[in-house]
């Protein structure tokens, strides 16, 4: 319970009924509902009631980025915020104009402004920004770095603290000669500090694939990636490169799960007889480090059990009637069944291991990027 | 002392003799009598069953000055249907912690229950079932308030619950603007 005298009456109930009425009703109501009295808005502002509310309302939520060509309705959405029926449960406004998402982390949204090329997270439940300090670490500086155009921004939170950190790898080229340099800040709304310089990766990593857990950023390896997918073939090399935000260090490399490619090479053609290129990502899967790959011939995913031990799972494996397309596994869901993104549905999918069907959920035409929402939508920030 | 002890041992006879009893009867703020199962009580009342194992049950009707007869007749016509209606075991473990204990939905018989009741009687339902410790019945009571509250605006709210507004109209204006996205129609 909050810290409020429960003895009392707010108008014809006990606070302690009103607490419990208030924990049945939608968050998008309760928010309005602050507007009723100051005891109410006490109640409905407290953490603790966000909290329990949370724990009684477990229902996932999406985050779907209005694509930028629909985005010009005039009502200045960028982001909803829907659950597995597709009702949706709040709508983003922009900040500015020609603010545009470029991707959706835990409960912020990564934010370009195409107009003056700045960046900034916004919180989707508080409407709060946080920007990105401008510039580069002293050191990059001094070695000539001077544009963000191919930098990658990866934000993670920190279990401990929850502060949120940025990563930031910089694509630079000098001399005819591309490195890779990496640099991190921390995320404030009020105050922030400068980019920190940290030392290279040990090797090219790829932009296109990576996620945080815990506030561990996971990459792949560029030439893994490449001899999967175009080669159908393993290196020799730990496939996973980590990042810890917490002491700001290279961590060790992963082993990545034991794939096998299928022997029969018709299996691998398309309906013109063109090899099918493979997919190698990484998703994030209810909190598991999870690999995705294939066709090889199903796409398989693999859930990295054990840390430690290096312990890979082939959880699901799915078979599609045409490959071709990148799949990304949302959220495993109570039951088992999993929601996937496939880029050539206009529908998310929900997955049945049991049945092996897939049926239709979220309509998200006109809507990219998409992720799963890992945040309360009662929070403010105050 | 020796007096004391006389009293002591009275005590102890009237307290078997009620043990014996697998009734309780309760008594409304305006005098009426209510019978009740004395298991289904001490069951689903936190505060009954205290009173039950404490010994402090009256057998000429155990005074509940708080709840009025309406209400009391309520509970105890609740706690009668519940007795005769589903297996205890699973309403126990889903009444222990309702903050963080998954919410279980109200079962048809709980639905029609708490429909048939006047706003007023449901309000005072849910005052006794607060007063009484019967998570359960403040549950399926509450539920139903909540529902009654889907698409209704803080003046329709602040209504039903005989709230006065206590914001001045520029601090409302700020609440509407920081949460605007709230007052919008889907």
């Amino acid at each position: 319970m909050p810290s409020l005298p429960t003895s009392s009456n707010i108008g014809a109930l006990p606070l302690d009924a009103v607490y419990e009425i208030l924990l049945c009703l939608p968050a998008k109501l309760l928010c309005r509902l602050r507007a009723v009295c100051r005891p109410w808005r006490a109640l409905l502002s407290d953490p603790q009631f966000a909290l329990a509310h949370a724990a009684r309302h477990p229902e996932p939520l999406i985050a779907l980025a209005v694509a930028p060509y629909a985005g010009n309705k005039g009502d200045g959405v960028i982001v909803d915020i829907m659950d597995l029926s597709g009702q949706i449960v709040k709508r983003v406004r922009r900040v500015q104009r020609n603010d545009r998402v470029i991707s959706m982390e835990l409960d912020l949204a990564f934010v370009k402004n195409v107009n003056n090329d700045s960046y900034k997270f916004l919180n989707l439940a508080t409407g709060v920004a946080h920007h990105l300090p401008d510039g580069f670490a002293e050191e990059h500086v001094a070695f000539g770095v001077n544009r963000d155009s191919d930098s990658v921004f990866i934000l993670g939170q920190l279990p401990n603290t929850g502060e949120y950190k940025v990563l930031k790898l910089i694509h630079h080229v000098s001399n005819n000669l591309s490195s890779q340099l990496a640099e991190v800040c921390t995320l404030n709304s009020s105050s922030h500090s400068g980019w920190r310089r940290m030392e290279k990766p040990v090797d090219q990593i790829t932009s296109s694939t990576r996620l945080v857990i815990d506030g561990i950023v996971y990459l792949l390896r560029v030439d893994t990636v490449l001899s999967i997918t175009f080669n159908a073939r393993v290196t020799e090399k730990d496939m996973i490169i980590t990042f810890d935000l917490n002491t700001e260090a290279w961590g060790p490399c992963i082993q990545g799960p034991s794939i096998n490619f299928s022997i029969d090479p018709v299996e691998m053609l398309d309906n013109n007889g063109i090899p099918i290129i493979k997919q190698f990502s990484l998703a994030n899967l209810n909190g598991s480090l999870c690999v995705v790959h294939g066709p090889a011939p199903y796409m398989d995913f693999w859930i990295l059990t054990d840390f430690d031990k290096g312990v890979w799972v082939k959880q699901y494996s799915m078979q599609f009637e045409q490959y071709g397309c990148p799949v990304h596994p949302l959220l495993v869901l109570g039951d088992g069944r999993v929601l996937i993104h496939k880029i050539d549905n206009r529908f998310l999918q929900i997955y049945d291991p049991s049945t092996k069907n897939f049926i239709n959920s979220v309509d998200w035409t006109h809507y990219s990027p998409i992720s799963m929402y890992a945040g309360n939508l009662l929070s403010l920030d105050r | 002392m020796e007096v004391d002890k006389g009293k002591g041992e009275a005590e102890e006879t009237r307290k078997v003799a009620e043990a014996d009893r697998d009734t309780v009867t309760l008594k409304s703020s305006d005098g009426k009598l209510f019978e009740v199962s004395k298991e289904a009580a001490a069951r689903l009342s936190t505060v009954l069953a205290g009173m039950i194992a404490g010994g402090s049950i009256d057998d000429n009707g155990t005074d509940l000055k708080q709840i009025g007869s309406e209400a009391l007749e309520n509970v105890v016509d609740y706690c009668n249907k519940h007795a005769n209606s589903i297996p205890s075991a699973a309403l126990i473990s889903s009444s222990i912690s309702f903050n963080t204990a998954p919410f279980k939905e109200p079962e048809e018989w709980e639905r029609k229950f708490v429909d048939r009741l006047s706003h007023d009687a449901l309000f005072d339902l849910v005052e006794a079932a607060n007063f009484l410790g019967m998570e359960r019945l403040l549950d399926v009571t509450c539920h139903k308030i909540s529902e009654m509250m889907k698409g209704k605006s803080p003046d329709q709210i602040r209504e039903v619950f005989n709230i006065k507004n206590d914001y001045t109209k520029e601090e409302l204006e700020e609440i509407r603007q920081e949460l605007a996205w709230a007052f919008y129609d889907d």
